[in-house]
């Protein structure tokens, strides 16, 4: 009985050790583990300030805010130049001084320790001395960097941190980056932590010769006035830092939309800011107020957020390489009354984008990767986008977007792309044959094969026209074609490196010559002198074309991203979401300055119609009308979308391509051996 | 009468329930879900098509291309890996100078980090790379219907240390007895190791033509660094299937594949440890 008594406790015993393991709440976390920390007592309702929700300055771009004495200072800049604008304690807005438009312009304004700093711009293109100044009190302190939009002041130690995303400067001294063969080291802001200065510190590595960057770490740099050099600190940051600010109640951080609170060693989410309409991609200046809310700026407005206020019902959705307009979008959706909320999560892989589509935590996608959408649109992830919104754009995009007999993703513009050629070089059907193509590239343009480069070119016809060498629907592949064999050859009589055919490039222009230009983006500022002969400049009308693989007529279309709806339990949402996205209500700011155009069409067709008007009575002539008809035309006819093989196959066929380059192999050897690569990746998805 | 569990055998029980729980957790669950995928239609909201996934994956090209070079790959390597490390250890046995050296030297191969012995074979069997050089040819050794055998050179490069020392460890461990009575009976080296020896190595064989078969499976890690997702179709393993169907989140391709692997493998080792078991009873006999 005695025994029997010892061994059960003993049992009972282990099991309780073995159960105590498990979740102690009391625990530090472990470094750079994102902790979700208990409800921060809130001050009562009657102790939150009473501020406007929002503050905007009519025309003005909004650059920074800073306290001041019994309010605030804003800097903003219109079409008629700087201007510094007060505010007091309730947000009211007060006097605007128009600073001179000869003086240096100042983008960021800072008051501490009994100064008034600014970083301005300053000098002119031809001066040695162009680039951006501190300025103390008006007085000139030390030279910077260019790019003053992308910099920032913060006051802590006594002292002044000047911050451009390569450099830093602790007082007058710049601090030396660490460092590391390969990694670029960034710099993204400085804040305090329980009255420790740091430097929040990235670095990347970059793939040579591609945009592919890779991050490499993230820090909290310990600085102080006297600091020279970074030295990286051996655990890492959890998340990637934009923008902070600090009180005597603690830090806060932002990255992305989202707002955090941070000890240094973990960050607990806040809210996202998005909800607020706050566009993410232009978020300029954060403050911390002593009631635990913040003002927050983008270029547009100033608002005052609350994080424990309501924001109703969310969706969130999934960034993955998106559209640059897409937060603009969002917080455009945020500010309707529509009922909804979008809320951001940004993906750096395919693979962390995909276990969040499974787990149902997105219920709307942007991304470029037009891959990844056909792979979710296959396997039912994605849900059909309504006929009323559909309706709405331009009829020949709804058929390129559409998967197994539904519309599941839609790009919110699209630019125009093409081939061209001087007219006077080719005569009818010699642009629709490759061989015949080539002969009169060699006949009245040969310099075209001098300036650009192979793999340029490369990347280009499959940018454009890839998919005409793939049938998606029976999953089969024409690479070991003529057609193919006569684009790799083509290809091969280009130059090999970049470099020495944008020297030959420049000279060939400057020689008045004009040639074969494998990609051309059409938009209404450019368009007349692509279909027109100039006198003033010299150069030929063009013919307009899309690469002769045989299987298109029309030209291409590029988007930098397309919106999709997944399949899920807040479908109603995220048609809600396409709606506002793709209304014939514009909400599209224009840009600021007129002379601005960009190359993007809006689909939407009365949208597109309206932009057309709109440039049209900006230079009413008829000649401008004729090239608005004619590009209208050619934007519906359009007849393929571009990068429908990013991703494997691409690099299936650059990689295979590089050895026929290098004269390893021949054309018909690569053509085959991506032939049987390429039959091997479509078979798998068969 | 009821029969109750003995004390002892509910005590025992409970003691083992946590790693039990274990098990189940990361074993048997996951086993269940994989199970479950392979007979339904889509990762999400799936619906229910018995053995569809399975008949459909009997008529891809891929997922045929990768078993077929997969196989190929065992059936060549796993013989291999026994048979030259037992000639490699037999060699070793007699008095020869720097013994030990020579052990230290087929060990080394373990040491080496993947990513290097990549780079070098790259540089080795590359177009423009020293064995080209050497044999004054231009033969692209990775897009040859030779490539197998490039990786076969890999595999065996990095096993065959640790399987000789296995087999030198087993070979020391026979009785001396057996092989004295051997020597008395006038039997020859070849006769005494087919007629003594290999009874006793039967454990070790089975062990190492276990080992073997588990590291030629591992040995896509090395492919994959070689030739990335997409090889040529001479290197394209069951593994690159596995690895692209769930990047593509193809989980019920994927699942259907690796329960057939499983089936086939469990098939293989059944019929091995039935070998083994007889192999076993003649030397308990003898």
């Amino acid at each position: 009985m005695k025994k029997r008594l010892i061994r059960m406790t003993a049992l009972l015993l282990t099991l309780l050790l073995l159960l105590s393991g498990c979740g102690n709440p009391d625990q530090p976390a472990a470094p750079g583990e994102t902790v979700t920390m208990p409800d921060a007592a809130e001050p009562p309702a009657s102790d939150k300030l009473e501020l406007p929700k929002e503050v905007r300055l009519s025309g003005h771009r909004l650059l920074d805010i800073c306290p001041t004495e019994g309010g605030y200072l804003l800097l903003s800049v219109d079409i008629w130049g700087w201007h510094l604008t007060t505010l007091d304690e309730n947000l009211t807005v007060g006097e605007t001084v128009d600073l001179s438009k000869e003086d240096p312009s100042p983008y960021r304004i800072l008051e501490a320790g009994g100064h008034r700093w600014t970083l301005e711009n300053d000098g002119d293109m031809e001066s040695a001395n162009y680039g951006c100044g501190v300025y103390c009190d008006g007085e000139f302190m030390m030279q910077t960097e260019r790019d003053p939009a992308l910099m920032q002041l913060a006051w802590a130690d006594d002292t002044l941190y000047t911050v451009h995303f390569l450099r830093l400067w602790c007082g007058k001294n710049e601090v030396e980056m660490p460092d590391q063969p390969g990694a670029n080291f960034w710099v993204r802001c400085v804040l305090q932590i329980n009255g420790q200065t740091f430097a929040m510190v990235t670095a990347w590595t970059e793939v040579q010769g591609t945009d592919e960057r890779t991050s490499v770490g993230r820090w909290l740099c310990p600085i102080d006035g006297t600091t020279t050099q970074l030295s990286l600190p051996e655990s890492e940051f959890p998340i990637l830092v934009d923008r902070a600010c600090w009180n005597d109640a603690g830090t806060w951080v932002l990255s992305g939309s989202k707002l955090y609170e941070t000890d240094g060693t973990n960050v607990t989410e806040l809210c996202d800011l998005a909800a607020w309409g706050l566009d993410f991609e232009k978020f300029s200046t954060i403050l911390a107020l002593e009631d635990g809310t913040f003002l927050v700026m983008d270029w547009d407005r100033l608002v005052h957020v609350d994080p424990s206020e309501n924001k109703g019902d969310t969706l969130t959705i999934g960034l993955y390489h998106p559209d640059y307009h897409c937060s603009q979008a969002i917080a455009a959706f945020n500010l309707a009354d529509t009922g909804w909320q979008v809320t951001t999560r940004t993906f750096e892989d395919l693979e962390s984008m995909n276990l969040a589509m499974l787990n149902g935590e997105l219920d709307l996608i942007c991304s470029s990767d037009l891959d990844a959408l056909n792979n979710y649109a296959v396997k039912g992830l994605l849900a059909p986008i309504d006929e009323t919104t559909t309706a709405r754009v331009l009829p020949n995009l709804v058929p390129l977007c559409t998967v197994d007999g539904a519309c599941v993703y839609l790009p919110r513009e699209v630019e125009l792309v093409c081939c061209s050629i001087p007219a006077s070089y080719v005569s009818a059907g010699d642009v629709a044959d490759l061989e015949r193509l080539i002969s009169r590239i060699e006949a009245n343009c040969p310099e075209t094969f001098e300036s650009n480069a192979k793999y340029i070119v490369l990347q280009n016809i499959l940018n454009q026209c890839g998919s005409g060498w793939i049938d998606w629907q029976t999953r089969t592949a024409r690479f070991n074609t003529d057609s193919f064999r006569g684009a790799l050859e083509f290809c091969n009589r280009f130059e090999d490196d970049e470099y020495t055919a944008s020297i030959n490039g420049g000279a060939y222009y400057n020689a008045g010559k004009e040639w074969f230009q494998i990609y051309e983006e059409l938009w209404l500022g450019n368009y007349y002198y692509k279909v027109h002969d100039d006198p003033l400049k010299k150069t030929q009308a063009r013919t307009l074309f899309p690469f002769p693989v045989g299987s298109y007529t029309g030209l291409g279309l590029n988007s930098m991203g397309f919106y999709a709806i997944v399949n899920g339990s807040n479908t109603s949402g995220g048609q809600a979401f396409m709606d506002f996205l793709f209304a014939d209500e514009e909400w599209f700011d224009e840009p600021q300055v007129p002379a601005d155009f960009g190359s993007e069409f809006p689909v939407n067709l009365s949208h597109l119609d309206e932009f057309l008007q709109r440039r049209v009575s900006q230079n009413p002539t008829d000649e401008f009308e004729q090239d608005a008809r004619e590009l209208r035309e050619l934007l519906l006819n359009a007849d393929h979308l571009m990068d429908p093989l990013l991703g494997e196959p691409e690099q299936i066929i650059l990689e295979e391509a590089e050895a026929y380059f290098n004269g390893d192999v021949t054309a018909e050897e690569c053509a085959r051996r991506i032939q049987n690569r390429i039959e091997i990746y479509l078979s798998e998805r068969g | 009468m009821k029969r109750r569990l003995h004390p002892k055998r509910s005590h025992t029980f409970l003691f083992l329930v946590p790693s039990l729980l274990g098990v189940a957790l990361f074993f048997v669950v996951p086993f269940g879900m994989v199970i479950y995928y392979s007979l339904v239609n889509r990762p999400v909201n799936g619906e229910f098509v018995g053995l569809d996934n399975f008949k459909a994956l009997l008529h891809n090209s891929a997922f045929l291309l990768g078993a077929k070079n997969t196989a190929i790959l065992i059936g060549l390597s796993v013989p291999l890996a026994v048979l030259l490390p037992l000639k490699l250890a037999l060699w070793l046995e007699r008095a020869i100078p720097m013994k030990s050296q020579l052990r230290t030297a087929f060990l080394s191969p373990m040491l080496v980090p993947i990513a290097s012995v990549v780079l070098v074979w790259q540089v080795l069997f590359h177009q423009n790379g020293t064995l080209n050089a050497f044999l004054e040819t231009h033969v692209d050794w990775f897009h040859s219907p030779w490539s197998i055998l490039m990786v076969l050179l890999l595999y065996l490069w990095k096993n065959i240390g640790y399987h000789t020392i296995l087999f030198t460890a087993a070979l020391a461990a026979i009785p001396r007895t057996y092989v004295d009575m051997a020597n008395l009976d006038g039997a020859g080296r070849t006769r005494q190791f087919f007629s003594v020896k290999i009874h006793f190595l039967a454990p070790t064989v089975f062990f190492v033509v276990l080992m073997s078969l588990i590291a030629s499976m591992k040995i896509f890690r090395e492919v994959w660094l070689l030739t990335g997702s997409y090889p040529y179709e001479s290197l394209y393993l069951l593994q690159h299937f596995m690895n692209n169907t769930f990047r593509t989140m193809d989980y019920q391709k994927l699942s259907a594949a690796a329960l057939m692997l499983a089936v086939v493998m469990g098939a293989l080792i059944a019929v091995l440890l039935s070998i083994e078991r007889r192999l076993d009873q003649d030397t308990e006999n003898e």
